[in-house]
């Protein structure tokens, strides 16, 4: 069997009595785009921080390329890039700076590349802290690209960014995929998913209650599901509460 | 430049900052600490180096004791910075996702915090400077290697306490124990609440050798100059075990910081999760006051929290100063409250400082309301200091001394949150305005 680039095994997290995450199971091929949607509080950013390492697992493992990321956080880190949803950057450098700085961590990476690709050839050499939050996103973005790795995640990272920056951003997206790459990209804006996403993982109450090609969905076909898979797993959600409340 | 790619960063973004702030950027770094040291200079020699008017002789356990204070005051600040930069710093979260080395990551933090707390030795050394102007210059050179020393100690000490409180957080084996302990707090979070009580124990001990050798090495005893070595040696045991420390733990810091934060927002009621330290104050005021009073203590407590739980540590501080005769006692005491009180009041502008423009323009908080709410909150957040100070000086002196200690330090938080409004977010205003202040409020206390 082929090295799967992201695997969540019975994954679950538990914070108190609040059950954020449960017992996920996902395999993610090399080459996938995948988009994951779900609703505010579904668990998406407690999936992608278990899978980037900001947070382990209270069940279950997570891999990234083979490698087990709450045992092994600096190989997993070698394949992983990221954007999280509130971007962090170095203010008091320059983007060109920074992103030197993050080729140099990472052991390489094409610097002015990323700056052309990001759209910030023309303030390259202006601080960070004078940008917008639209270029540091975009800055973040460039520094998660640079030294391609095999795996990046996006936390609503195209929030904030402007039409053209955002079509030029997907580009850069799907030419990781096609080179071999795997991007999970986050959101709860449906259309973007269906936009660039191969595959959708829908997540609802910390479930995955949908896995589909989104191919097969057809236009509008992913809302639908959506509002469907989300209206099924609350009443699922309150059928629970009740048993528990009536016991 | 250095090939370390942090020490590297570190040192662009300091130039960056520096040649976009300008002069205001060097009077913030080195001309407002320097001024402020100097500035105490007149009021640390009749309150705490009142043995200078005594013979040489009699000198030594009065210098012993005043340069362990001064040691402890350099430890118990650099715990508390180092632990911001190692777990809570804003830098982990650019780093976070990076394929770093972490012991590279550490040393950086460590030259980071070295850097903005350049001052902590030779502002001691300022303040302690009547010991070289009375003739003991050997003395006084030998309390300053001491309290370099304790620098070193309390920086490298710090990082590892810290870094061993990552590992101790997620240690099925100390669970029990933190469980004990944590209060209302997430279990990991115990581990760090206690980590600079650790650090202020283990390198106190070492720095108070190294506090008793001040008067041995002046006097030419060799035992003098080993006892100073003291918090050097603990200081390169720590920095050796560092890198090792770090590559176990920096890492899993992300972690437990993040499950730390995740669990206080999802604790089972729905109401804890937006209580912060002392908000119950707000059900005694009036509505308009309150809106404003909340919002400070939230902002406060979940942006600085360390510096509003540095009050409890200098709270520990004033009731050792008030924990002596009941003829220094109550001095010592008062004014370490009024300078303290002073310190910690900066939170004020720090909060103007905060709010966008955004919000400054649409939901200003202006207007009496507002200012009673931050001078509350302010006061609140000084008053352990001037209780704990009020009480060793009832316990030692009388209760009359010791409530006037806690009158004192009420005097000082109003007239600081008053000098912290009016000073509308600018440090650069409010910290030579609050030296002069502070000094002249404790010079009086001290005469008094």
């Amino acid at each position: 069997m082929s090295e799967q680039a992201i695997v969540f095994e019975s994954v679950r997290k538990v914070f108190g009595r609040v059950v954020a995450v449960d017992r996920v199971d996902l395999q993610i091929a090399p080459g996938s785009f995948v988009g994951l949607i779900g609703h505010n509080g579904a668990g998406k950013s407690t999936l992608l921080k278990m899978l980037t390492g900001l947070l382990r697992p209270t069940e279950g493992v997570v891999r990234v390329g083979g490698v087990d990321v709450a045992a092994e956080p600096l190989e997993a880190r070698r394949r992983l890039g990221a954007v999280p949803e509130e971007p962090a950057v170095y203010e008091w450098l320059t983007a060109r700076e920074f992103l030197e700085f993050v080729a140099e961590v990472r052991g390489g990476g094409d610097v002015q590349g990323a700056l052309e690709l990001c759209a910030l050839g023309d303030d390259a050499d202006r601080l960070i802290r004078e940008y917008s939050q639209g270029m540091r996103r975009r800055t973040a973005l460039g520094a998660a690209l640079l030294g391609r790795p095999d795996v990046l995640v996006l936390d609503e990272a195209l929030n904030g960014l402007d039409p053209p920056s955002a079509a030029r951003v997907k580009e850069a997206l799907r030419a990781q995929v096609d080179a071999g790459g795997t991007v999970v990209l986050s959101t709860h804006v449906v259309d973007t998913v269906q936009a660039v996403a191969d595959r959708v993982v829908m997540l609802a109450h910390g479930r995955v209650v949908a896995d589909e090609h989104a191919a097969d969905l057809g236009p509008g076909g992913l809302e639908r599901l959506f509002l469907e898979r989300l209206q099924e797993s609350q009443l699922a959600e309150e059928a629970s509460a009740g048993v528990s409340s009536s016991n | 430049m250095s090939d370390d790619p942090h020490i590297a960063a570190l040192w662009r973004q300091r130039t960056n900052r520096a040649r976009a702030e300008g002069i205001a950027g060097l009077a913030r770094t080195v001309l407002i600490p320097l001024v402020a040291a100097l500035a105490v200079v007149p009021l640390v020699r009749p309150v705490f180096l009142g043995f200078l008017d005594l013979p040489r002789a009699l000198w030594g356990e009065s210098v012993q004791a005043m340069v362990l204070r001064a040691a402890l005051v350099v430890i118990g600040w650099l715990a508390l910075d180092v632990y911001s930069a190692l777990l809570r710093g804003p830098h982990r979260a650019v780093l976070a996702h990076l394929p770093v080395d972490p012991a590279q990551v550490v040393r950086a933090d460590l030259l980071r915090v070295a850097a903005a707390r350049w001052w902590l030795v030779p502002g001691a050394a300022l303040a302690l400077s009547p010991i070289a102007l009375h003739g003991a210059v050997a003395m006084w050179a030998w309390a300053l290697v001491a309290l370099a020393g304790a620098f070193a100690l309390g920086l490298t000490a710090s990082a590892a306490v810290h870094l061993g409180a990552v590992r101790i957080a997620e240690d099925p084996g100390w669970a029990g124990i933190l469980d004990m302990v944590r209060g209302s707090n997430p279990r990991q979070q115990a581990a760090f609440i206690y980590a600079p009580g650790v650090v202020m124990i283990g390198a106190g001990l070492l720095v108070s050798r190294a506090a008793e050798g001040v008067a041995h090495a002046a006097a030419g005893e060799t035992v003098g100059g080993l006892q100073l070595l003291l918090p050097w040696i603990g200081a390169v045991i720590c920095a050796v075990g560092l890198p090792r420390l770090a590559r176990a733990a920096w890492f899993r810091g992300a972690a437990v910081v993040s499950e730390i934060d995740a669990r206080y927002a999802t604790l089972a009621d729905p109401l804890e999760e937006r209580r912060v330290y002392l908000d119950w104050v707000v059900r005694f005021l009036p509505a308009t006051v309150a809106r404003h009073a909340l919002n400070d203590l939230r902002h406060g407590w979940r942006t600085r929290r360390t510096a509003i739980t540095g009050a409890w540590m200098a709270s520990l501080v004033a009731f050792g100063a008030g924990w002596a005769p009941a003829a220094v006692g109550p001095t010592r005491a008062g004014v370490f409250v009024v300078l303290a009180t002073f310190a910690v009041a900066v939170q004020g502008p720090l909060l103007d400082r905060d709010v966008t423009p955004f919000l400054r323009h649409w939901l200003p908080a202006a207007g009496l309301d507002a200012a009673a709410a931050r001078l509350l909150v302010s006061m609140l957040w000084c008053a352990p200091m001037a209780v704990l100070g009020a009480l060793s000086v009832a316990l030692r002196a009388s209760l009359v001394q010791g409530l006037w200690i806690l009158g004192v330090g009420a005097a000082a938080a109003a007239v600081a949150a008053t000098l912290g409004w009016l000073s509308r977010g600018s440090i650069a205003v409010y910290g030579p305005a609050a030296t002069v202040v502070a000094v002249a409020f404790a010079a009086i206390v001290g005469a008094s």
